[in-house]
């Protein structure tokens, strides 16, 4: 009854200006599809719509974004929701794929109960279900990135239905016959906005930063259940287009355009006093710069690599001081 | 190598061996069934029940007097131990197979190998024709020989036939009992008293079989065997060994003298006399009898593993080394002398010359399931970190030891400096201390067996085996507690000169926990205060007793704990000290007691009796079963009773369950709140505590979940679950004592939790502690924590708190490489480098 009461809340990111000069900006617009299925019974249900409403706040409030460009689909709707049937998903997804152009993102996520009936996967809805090849086909003509993330049990042949070029496909188990309730949608809603899901420091938090935070704590509640209890998920990614997905932690080729993708909103501006602007050109000169390092490693004498290396850091940092001492 | 239920199997398909079994394919076994019976067979059945007075009218009225009749007078003159005059009667009958093969097996235990090996061989080479006794003939020799398989082989043939035939059965009982196959063995044995109910052999033989895994069944069998065969030696040394493992030495010497009365210059008999003479006395006394076994066969290593097994259980593992060693001497090579030195080194901590005697062992016994094991067991811990600091050796797992070690040789330093303060007693060292990640490697290292379920450490003087924090089996537990249990046994045993009993031993151990930290080893106390109100508490005079029953062994360690305290209310630190050096000297009870208390044992259990109701009297009324029985769905009547009997535990809970059950949450925390009151160490998830704290936080009240959980965990130290549901509260609430609280047990039962660490490091460096934070923030590291940056920048900021800029620039360097732009190790770095005054940004 005590045993677990929610994971340990993570501070939301803010989204600062010049902080992150080494972020990818992505140029086109952003949507999303949240999904809140059939719950199935009470405790559910209550889980579900906790989970619904931090997402939802997540892409509204933090992410910003366009009131237009989200919607919500759940099993109880309330004022601004629809409901979660695959009439309405089907509409809310030709709305969403006429709407996506090139450049943009659409963000696809379901919450709720999965199954796998030896020949379909599917994702439960309120009423008759849809199944991943249905999800695939619905999917079939968006023009920009796609992000699409199944967090229910048996969700692994979601992967192969909807990989592509410029796609990212998450699901919480790597195989079909992972039928048990899965711990991963608590995780991944609470990785989009936990600071120490930011691996690289750049204040924001990436699909793939997110994919790994969240198999993390799903690892860590696994074990927090006790020593004889075995983790019955295994989430996997793939953004290669393969259909030959990856854990977070073995080995596999999928991960660059994961690493790449952010659903927030990065605020571009720039500042108005010219030393100042000065100062973050050289920042941002210098953050290059260390890519560029870092990329001719290999080539390079260790002694001389780091030498090289640590001059730069150490001028990286000290700009980096001057910029924040200034917008202070 | 595991020995299963398959080697009956396993063996079945071993194929024949040898002239012998080719030619026994005429399958006799008709004729012998029609033949009359034998008269070596017939006075072996009497033997075989016991019966020696049978035994000797049958061959006194034999009307045959060739050598079929000698041979059977050899047979009693051998049950009887007049080995002399069977030998001498025996000698002469070159051509019977029956005196050939007992006269190979009387020269191999006097000693006389060569020629005893040379008759055995006899046996098996010149067989043909074989009815089922010659196959027996046939399977003792071979056995005798060490040639296992055949010996097998011809079992299984005779075995699966004569079903009838309980000698056939007991031998292959007895094949398989050597052969470290017990189950395999019971079920011959059970076969054998299918065959024949009063088979004593079998019967004894079976209690061999049983002792571990059914010790009830195993006296049971035993009891048997006395009540059908009164006068049997074979009864008695089993009845003396038992009473030997008991530690009733004076009952068991009077059992080896009932051994003594029927078979003289028996070398079993001498071994577990020596075992006696020894326990009640010193080394030196048992040389008479090892000198009289050396006299009836000097390879004969039975004496110095008997003393062996005696000092080991005694725990006098270095008097055990020496008598293996003994034991190795005098016959080099028997797999068990080796075995012994083996296992008896590990608990002295002489593992490299252990491996050697073990693999000695293994060579020449490859059944040895323990020897395996251990074998095994040391393969694991040879990849092990080994950390000397001061008096101890720690060994624990590569993955274990950057995280494990910066907790547990603080603590165990703490502990030898405070149990060297109490004692005034400097042990023995080094104290070795190994900590597995695997509980059945554990196991193996204390018992050779995996399982030992319920057991977290043991000592064994100084040498420490534990479960490490990853290795628990069913729940959390304290590391923590264990270790330091653990090395209080180091002291009183030595102390005592390991003399101390286990009541006292332990209890003391108990004590010492909950000394240092209240709610360590009191874990039990809603169920002693339970077992108070039914009046079955032990007492002194049962509690060593109950020791020795797995069912009431947790409530006396518990009740040994209280007595351990109660003892040093009346007596202070010296009368603790007084008792281990009475039984140093070879006290007993009352003598120990009155010396260090001047009071006798029933003055201080009335004392005691006074303490423990003082302290649980009001628990034990509140914990009382209540009457009238009322059904757990029937509301109503739960409500009255709970109404008419506040101070009862059991009806306020009973109450609170159903009305939760019927959604009234309101009567539900009432009568919880009132439980809670009445028993304040009611833990558990489904205790008013938890299920109080559960209500609050589904009306929202979180501060109030958090102070019952707070309280639950002042006294169910090891409940993690509760712990971490703290630390989530005590955030949200930001209740700093209460983070800072939660964060360290959750530390303690859960080491390897590298955010716990971090979090506790940074309290710790807020509240400017930079050598804690230190500790915590390498811990995380060591960890692999959710995020690189994050701990390699925490732990800078603490080196750059203690002043150590060398090492925070580098771990600002390590975190840059994680997060080129990371703000807080960018500003690290720059103080680490004197750029600027400050240290990190957070």
């Amino acid at each position: 009854m005590l045993r677990r009461c929610g994971w340990m809340a993570g501070a939301v990111l803010a989204v600062v200006a010049f902080a992150a000069p080494a972020a990818v900006a992505q140029t086109g617009q952003r949507y999303a599809l949240l999904v809140e299925g059939a719950s199935g019974d009470e405790p559910h249900a209550e889980l579900q719509r906790k989970q619904i409403n931090l997402l939802v706040s997540r892409f509204r409030d933090d992410y910003k974004l366009d009131a237009n460009h989200l919607i919500v689909l759940t099993s109880a709707p309330q004022p601004g929701e629809g409901k979660a049937t695959a009439v309405e998903v089907k509409a809310a997804l030709a709305k969403l794929t006429a709407a996506v152009q090139p450049l943009d993102t659409l963000f696809v996520l379901l919450l709720g109960h999965g199954s796998w009936d030896g020949t379909d996967a599917k994702f439960n809805l309120v009423g008759p279900d849809l199944t991943s090849d249905d999800w695939g086909g619905l999917l079939k003509n968006t023009a920009g990135k796609l992000v699409f993330v199944n967090t229910t049990a048996a969700s692994a042949p979601f992967v192969k239905s909807l990989a592509g070029p410029n796609r990212i496909v998450i699901t919480a188990t790597n195989t079909p016959a992972q039928k048990f309730d899965t711990v991963f949608a608590d995780a991944f809603v609470q990785a989009l906005g936990a600071s120490t899901a930011d691996l690289d420091k750049d204040q924001r938090i990436s699909m793939w930063e997110a994919f790994a935070y969240a198999t993390r704590l799903v690892r860590q509640t696994y074990e927090q259940r006790g020593p004889n209890v075995m983790s019955t998920e295994t989430a996997v990614l793939d953004d290669d287009g393969d259909g030959t997905p990856r854990q977070a932690t073995g080995d596999g080729k999928d991960g660059t355009l994961a690493s790449l993708t952010f659903m927030d909103a990065v605020v571009a501006s720039r500042p108005a006093d010219p030393e100042l602007q000065q100062m973050v050109q050289r920042q941002e000169q210098l953050v290059l710069e260390v890519d560029a390092l870092k990329k001719k490693k290999a080539q390079m004498g260790a002694d001389d690599y780091r030498q090289a290396w640590e001059t730069l850091i150490i001028e990286l940092a000290t700009v980096s001081h001057e910029v924040r001492a200034r917008i202070k | 190598m595991k020995h299963s239920g398959g080697l009956r199997k396993l063996w079945s398909v071993t194929a024949l061996i040898g002239v012998a079994l080719a030619a026994a394919v005429a399958a006799p076994h008709g004729q012998a069934a029609q033949a009359p019976v034998p008269l070596a067979r017939a006075v072996r059945t009497a033997l075989g029940h016991g019966n020696l007075d049978e035994a000797k009218r049958l061959v006194q009225q034999s009307r045959d007097a060739g050598p079929k009749k000698t041979v059977a007078g050899a047979l009693v003159a051998i049950y009887e131990g007049k080995l002399d005059e069977a030998r001498a009667a025996l000698a002469p009958l070159a051509t019977d197979d029956d005196a050939v093969l007992e006269l190979g097996l009387l020269e191999l235990g006097r000693g006389r190998t060569a020629e005893g090996e040379a008759l055995l061989r006899r046996i098996i080479d010149s067989q043909s024709d074989l009815d089922t006794d010659g196959f027996l003939r046939l399977a003792r020799a071979a056995d005798a020989l060490g040639e296992i398989n055949l010996a097998n082989s011809v079992f299984q043939r005779i075995g699966s036939a004569d079903t009838d035939r309980a000698d056939v059965q007991s031998g292959w009982g007895d094949l398989f009992d050597k052969t470290h196959a017990a189950a395999e063995a019971a079920r011959s044995y059970q076969d054998a008293l299918k065959a024949d109910p009063a088979w004593i052999p079998a019967l004894l033989g079976a209690a061999r079989a049983l002792d571990d895994d059914e010790p009830a069944a195993a006296a049971a069998m035993l009891a048997k065997a006395q009540e059908l065969a009164p006068k049997s030696p074979d009864v008695w040394l089993l009845t003396a060994e038992r009473q030997l493992a008991q530690q009733d030495f004076a009952a068991a010497t009077a059992s080896l003298d009932k051994v003594r009365a029927v078979r003289s210059h028996s070398i079993d008999e001498l071994a577990l006399r020596a075992a006696a003479t020894y326990a009640t006395g010193t080394p030196r006394d048992a040389e008479p009898m090892i000198a009289e076994a050396a006299a009836l066969n000097p390879g004969n290593p039975a004496v110095y593993r008997a003393l062996g097994n005696q000092a080991s259980q005694l725990y006098r593992f270095d008097d055990a080394v020496t008598f293996a060693r003994g034991a190795v001497k005098t016959a080099p090579g028997m797999a068990g002398p080796h075995s012994d030195l083996g296992t008896y080194l590990l608990r002295t901590g002489g593992e490299t010359e252990a491996r050697t005697e073990l693999e000695t062992s293994f060579k020449l016994d490859p059944y040895d399931t323990i020897v395996f094991n251990l074998l095994q067991m040391l393969d694991v811990l040879e990849k092990f970190q080994v950390i000397e600091d001061g008096p101890f050796i720690f060994k624990m797992s590569q993955a274990s030891a950057p995280v494990l070690a910066n907790y547990a040789i603080p603590l165990a330093r703490e502990a030898y400096a405070e149990y060297v303060k109490r004692y005034g007693f400097t042990p023995k060292g080094p104290i070795l201390i190994e900590i597995f990640d695997d509980h059945d490697s554990f196991a193996v290292r204390t018992a050779g067996l995996p399982g030992l379920i319920g057991a977290l450490g043991a000592c064994f003087g100084h040498v420490i085996a534990m479960d490490s924090p990853k290795a628990a089996v069913n729940d959390t537990f304290s590391w923590q507690g264990t270790l330091w249990h653990e090395i209080a046994h180091v002291f009183t045993l030595q102390a005592s000169d390991y003399r101390v009993p286990r009541w006292l031993t332990e209890g003391l151990s108990q004590y010492e926990e909950h000394r240092k930290s209240a709610p360590w080893g009191r874990e039990l106390t809603m169920q002693y205060a339970a077992m108070m109100a039914r009046g079955e508490t032990f007492a002194l005079k049962r509690l060593s007793e109950s020791f020795k029953n797995p069912s009431r062994i947790a409530m006396a360690y518990f009740e040994a704990s209280l007595l351990a305290e109660h003892l040093e209310d009346i007596g202070g630190t010296a009368a603790l000290r007084s008792l281990l050096a009475s039984y140093a000297a070879g006290a007993k009870d009352p003598e120990a007691f009155s010396k260090a208390f001047g009071k006798g044992v029933p003055e201080i259990e009335a004392s005691f009796r006074a303490f423990t109701a003082e302290r649980y009297g009001a628990l034990a009324t509140a914990l009382k079963p209540p009457a009238p029985d009322v059904a757990d769905g029937d509301l109503a009547a739960l409500k009255a009773r709970a109404a008419a009997q506040p101070g009862n535990y059991i009806s306020q809970m009973s109450y609170g369950n159903a009305a939760l059950e019927a959604r009234d949450n309101d009567e539900a925390v009432k009568a919880f709140t009132r439980a809670a009151a009445l028993a304040p160490p009611a833990g558990g998830e489904d205790g008013p505590f938890a299920l109080l704290a559960n209500l609050a936080i589904q009306r929202g009240d979180k501060a109030e979940a958090a102070r019952l959980l707070r309280h639950m965990l002042d006294y169910g130290h090891d409940d993690l679950a509760a712990a971490r549901t703290l630390v989530n509260l005590s955030t949200e609430l930001n209740n700093a004592p209460y983070i800072d609280f939660s964060l360290l047990r959750v530390a303690d039962l859960d080491p390897f939790d590298a955010d716990i660490h971090s979090q506790l490091g940074r309290r710790e460096l807020a509240a400017n502690r930079p050598d804690r934070a230190l500790l915590e923030f390498k811990a995380a590291l060591a960890l692999g924590p959710s995020n690189l940056a994050d701990a390699h920048t925490d732990l800078g900021e603490a080196y750059l708190k203690k002043g150590q800029k060398d090492d925070a620039k580098r771990e600002a360097f390590a975190a840059l490489e994680q997060a080129p732009t990371f703000a807080r190790a960018q500003d690290l770095l720059l103080a680490a480098i004197g750029r600027t005054s400050g240290g990190g940004a957070r």
